[in-house]
């Protein structure tokens, strides 16, 4: 059969193949539903994304375990987020798109997960994947008190036939590609061919993709990651990184490649206090 | 690009005031460490004992209106004049002499002095009570100065009265006497004045003014007496003989000095040679000794014109009287306010005069009344007693002037910080530092509370 038009904006249905025995193990791989291709073998090397086992988070920082929470007064704002990313999305192709800051700890991981959580939550069939692409760091699984697992420093500097390992948080949450359990050698393996196909795939079977980058400053690997995504939103954190730096790391991007800023860790005291006493009255 | 502009009036205002909030450390290790040097000033200074004695302002014998009219001074006042007393050098250097002989002429004396009168503190308690304190590093001395000090005042302030109300009697009786002298010099002056213008004084002014109706009523009976005398003699002259003779030539005369008196007086040379042409012809008349019938109309009409003449020096005398008067009456208006000027003066001096006459009574009285002692005085009410607690350091108060400065240099330096902080702080302010819309603003998140279900429980419910 010959392949179909391909329309990017359409999700892709994968089916099982097969339950992999005991091991839970599944493996997804293109099936006669999908139009544009056969099978792996018949079509080209995009990669196939293996399942590994259900995961449950146990993060220890408040921070981590509210942005999970979908009861969690953050997640009301992560709603917000998430309604604005979709208005972006009908004007322009944003489903696979990178979040960025200036600087480290401006809070782009749990912005990340949060963002992707909630994005995951909105439809029973809704498919999202979380790819953790700063290789130097490697937080996500720490963060969510996760046994250490070979990610995608171990996909990309292994062979090229291998299959995607990600793995799913709960049954309805997001899909995780953790950074891995090493760092590469050669950091720039993110410029690699490899990846861009691995984007590729996932935009085919996932309806969003959530990159967690590397900060703008004082690594470049983000812009390395430049022409793979639909595009960038911009992550600055309050009261930590300086004007400067932020506009100093913002000159790195091309403007028209950042579609919006995510204004985190806020917090009014007085303010606060004031709201407080008021609803106790 | 950085188009920020800075927060509005209400927004700067809620960051500063959020400052210290944010930043606790900048708060609380300057509190720290000021309380912390606070706590050792006010362990490690030297401490100072105050001790006190309370003096009673016993009531007086007399009534305090009384006594205060009788130049008795108030116990307030005399508190404030004792205190000046107290602290002068003569009165502490004699103290310190008194306590400790060697003292004299030591060069350490002046710096003693001084030192003492920065201890010593008086001050009012109550209406009838004041109370002396003395402050020195050991609690004995302070007890022992504070009880010599009380002593030393109420001896002082018996003196200090009986010395003032000397003083104020001796200054009254020389007011006195210089208020009395000059009440007889103005006197005099008004005397003086009053003779020398004895007849144009402003009291006798009614009596010159009926002076002169009285001049101005004679003169027009003169007036009318003397017209009827010309007309009497023009009458003789008309129906008298015409023929020459000395009868004619008499009466000729009589007409030239009727016209001549109008406009002349009778000193003129001209009048006085018709009047003595007269004469010569009226003796020659005579000397004739021929009585005929012009000799009686001669006569007559010589007898109607000596009456003109007599009448007519009457008149010019009048005008003189006249004259004289009037011009009495018309000085009385300068003569008046310079009378009154020296009458004022002088009742001033008077006023002045009585016035100290009764202060002096006063004073006289009033030291009778010191003398008899029924005026205010003093005694010990409670003396001095050994201080065990310092007044110097105060601790509570150097506590809390720690708290408040560590406070205020916190606040001062959270401040700082704030103010040079180049991080982000707002909404506002990320808007204006890059030049893309905020999607979204993400609220810290809070510590969960107690009961709180865990995420992992959360999202296998999901």
């Amino acid at each position: 059969m010959a392949p179909g038009p391909v329309n990017p904006k359409t999700p892709r249905t994968m089916t099982r193949v097969s339950d992999g025995g005991g091991d839970a193990r599944v493996k997804w791989e293109w099936t006669q539903h999908d139009r544009e291709f056969n099978t792996r073998r018949a079509t080209d090397d995009l990669p196939v994304f293996e399942e590994l086992s259900e995961i449950t988070p146990s993060p220890k920082e408040p921070a981590h375990q509210a942005v999970l929470s979908p009861g969690a007064p953050i997640a009301e704002e992560f709603r917000v987020l998430r309604a604005k990313v979709r208005a972006i999305g009908e004007e322009r192709p944003f489903r696979c798109f990178g979040l960025v800051s200036s600087a480290p700890g401006e809070g782009k991981t749990t912005v990340s997960l949060g963002l992707a959580s909630v994005m995951a939550q909105e439809r029973e069939d809704r498919r999202v994947l979380l790819v953790e692409a700063d290789l130097r760091k490697r937080t996500i699984a720490r963060y969510l008190g996760l046994d250490p697992a070979p990610g995608l420093g171990e996909w990309l500097q292994g062979p090229a036939a291998a299959p995607v390992p990600i793995r799913r948080l709960g049954t309805r949450g997001p899909f995780l590609l953790t950074a891995g359990l090493s760092s590469p050698p050669n950091p720039e393996v993110l410029s690699s061919g490899r990846l861009e196909r691995l984007f590729e795939a996932s935009r085919r079977c996932f309806d969003y993709v959530i990159v967690d980058c590397p900060p703008l400053a004082p690594v470049a690997d983000s812009i390395l990651l430049e022409d793979l995504l639909d595009g960038f939103l911009l992550v600055v954190r309050a009261r930590h990184a300086p004007r400067d730096t932020v506009l100093r790391a913002l000159s790195q991007l091309p403007s028209d490649r950042i579609l919006g800023v995510v204004f985190n860790d806020y917090h009014e005291i007085l303010v606060r206090a004031y709201s407080y006493a008021q609803a106790r009255y | 690009m950085d188009d920020y502009q800075g927060e509005s009036g209400a927004g700067l205002l809620v960051q500063y005031a959020e400052a210290p909030f944010r930043r606790p450390l900048a708060v609380v290790i300057p509190l720290v460490i000021a309380l912390g040097v606070s706590l050792a000033l006010a362990k490690y200074l030297p401490r100072r004992y105050r001790a006190g004695a309370l003096i009673l302002v016993e009531g007086e014998s007399v009534p305090q209106d009384l006594a205060k009219k009788l130049g008795a001074e108030p116990g307030r006042s005399q508190l404030q004049t004792l205190r000046q007393e107290m602290m002068s050098r003569t009165r502490l250097e004699s103290l310190l002499q008194t306590l400790n002989p060697d003292l004299k002429e030591s060069p350490r004396l002046n710096s003693m002095v001084e030192q003492m009168r920065g201890s010593i503190f008086i001050s009012s308690r109550g209406k009838d009570s004041f109370s002396i304190e003395f402050e020195d590093a050991s609690p004995r001395r302070a007890m022992e100065m504070a009880n010599q000090l009380a002593k030393v005042f109420i001896e002082e302030a018996g003196q200090t009265r009986a010395h003032q109300t000397a003083g104020t009697q001796e200054f009254i009786e020389a007011q006195l006497e210089e208020a009395r002298k000059a009440l007889e010099a103005q006197e005099n002056s008004v005397r003086t004045f009053k003779e020398r213008n004895m007849g144009r004084l402003p009291e006798q002014t009614g009596s010159n003014l009926a002076t002169l109706q009285r001049l101005q009523s004679e003169k027009q009976g003169v007036e009318a007496t003397l017209r009827a005398a010309q007309a009497r003699v023009e009458e003789i002259e008309k129906n008298g003989p015409s023929e020459p003779g000395v009868g004619g030539e008499l009466a000729k005369l009589y007409d030239q000095l009727a016209e001549m008196r109008l406009r002349y007086t009778d000193e003129y040379p001209d009048v006085k040679s018709i009047k003595l042409k007269i004469e010569r012809l009226q003796q020659q008349r005579i000397d004739a000794g021929t009585a005929s019938a012009e000799q009686r109309t001669e006569s007559s009409l010589e007898n109607a014109r000596l009456q003109v003449e007599k009448l007519q020096t009457k008149s010019d005398q009048l005008d003189q009287k006249i004259a004289e008067v009037q011009s009495r009456v018309d000085e009385v208006p300068r003569l008046e306010q310079e009378l009154t000027t020296l009458n004022r003066d002088a009742a001033k001096l008077k006023e002045n005069y009585q016035a100290m006459l009764s202060r002096k009574m006063q004073s006289d009285l009033g030291q009778k009344l010191e003398e008899h002692w029924k005026g205010q005085h003093f005694q010990i009410l409670d003396p001095a007693v050994l201080p065990t607690i310092p007044v110097f350091p105060n601790r509570p108060l150097f506590i809390l002037i720690g708290i408040l400065a560590g406070l205020g240099v916190g606040v001062v330096f959270s401040l700082g910080l704030e103010l040079i902080d180049p991080s982000i702080k707002s909404v506002r302010e990320l808007e204006g530092v890059v030049p893309f819309p905020v999607l979204a603003t993400l609220s810290r998140v809070a510590p969960p509370k107690r009961g709180a279900k865990p995420a992992r429980r959360q999202l296998r419910s999901a």
